[in-house]
């Protein structure tokens, strides 16, 4: 992912978020599974739009009393998890999300699932199709109405 | 985390935990598979009812043993029943399962 370029602005990671969900609407009409990986990445383009902006990641001392890995720079995680290097702990959007938006932390990850599924495994198969939409939908939902923020 | 019994061991422990978080009358089958390589654990979990509320409901649970263990692993969840994950495979990789 880092060999690339990517969107580091709210108004980016919007129009990327929104390509994204146009792309995962017509192969939904057309009954094509990889709409649900365009949801996820349409809802991960949501959260990414939704960190940019949270007025958390302004504020070292609010980062550190919600996790001792959560930092001003994690507003700039890319990868969905984190991991341990040399420096410690690091987070990625899946455990940012379930660290501090608890109420899309479900639909979020069952996405990322669903997505991950349809990419490496047999299909869609535990999570169904129903789900995968009312899922981006709670997502967004949440983000239009400005619920994707830290406590 | 470089022994191989202290992997066997956080394997055996998030196993245990998740099998408790969840109910054991819920679950048809878990495996969780730890990499020491990457300190990476990866939980696979098929529901007894595979319903949205269901999934909703272990999830919430899952994310309780994702946060007990975050200082040792990173954790990534799926629904299914592959009970033998090619991850398991790695050398050094251990894995846990419930059936």
């Amino acid at each position: 992912m880092s060999s690339v370029p990517v969107a580091r602005d709210v108004q980016t990671h919007l129009e990327r978020s929104v390509a994204h969900m146009e792309s995962g609407d017509r192969l939904r009409e057309l009954g094509d599974e990889w709409f649900a990986v365009c949801y996820f990445y349409s809802a991960y383009h949501m959260v990414k739009a939704a960190m940019h902006a949270d007025p958390i990641f302004d504020d070292i001392a609010r980062c550190a009393a919600i996790d001792p890995y959560l930092s001003v720079d994690s507003r700039f995680a890319e990868h969905h998890s984190g991991g341990f290097g040399r420096n410690g702990r690091t987070l990625g959007i899946n455990e940012i999300v379930m660290k501090l938006y608890r109420q899309i932390r479900v639909p979020y990850h069952r996405l990322h699932m669903a997505s991950v599924s349809v990419r490496y495994g047999l299909g869609l198969g535990e999570v169904s199709p129903i789900t995968v939409k009312s899922d981006f939908d709670a997502v967004r939902r949440a983000y239009l109405a400005g619920e994707i923020v830290a406590p | 985390m470089t022994a191989v019994d202290e992997v066997s061991a956080l394997t055996q422990s998030i196993g245990e935990h998740a099998v408790a978080a969840i109910g054991a009358k819920h679950l048809s089958e878990l495996s969780v598979v730890v990499n020491p390589f990457d300190c990476s654990a990866r939980v696979v979990v098929a529901l007894q009812e595979n319903t949205e509320k269901e999934q909703r409901r272990a999830l919430e649970k899952l994310f309780d043993v994702q946060d007990l263990f975050f200082d040792e692993v990173s954790m990534s969840f799926a629904f299914g029943s592959d009970i033998d994950l090619p991850t398991a495979h790695l050398a050094g990789a251990r894995q846990y399962s419930f059936a």
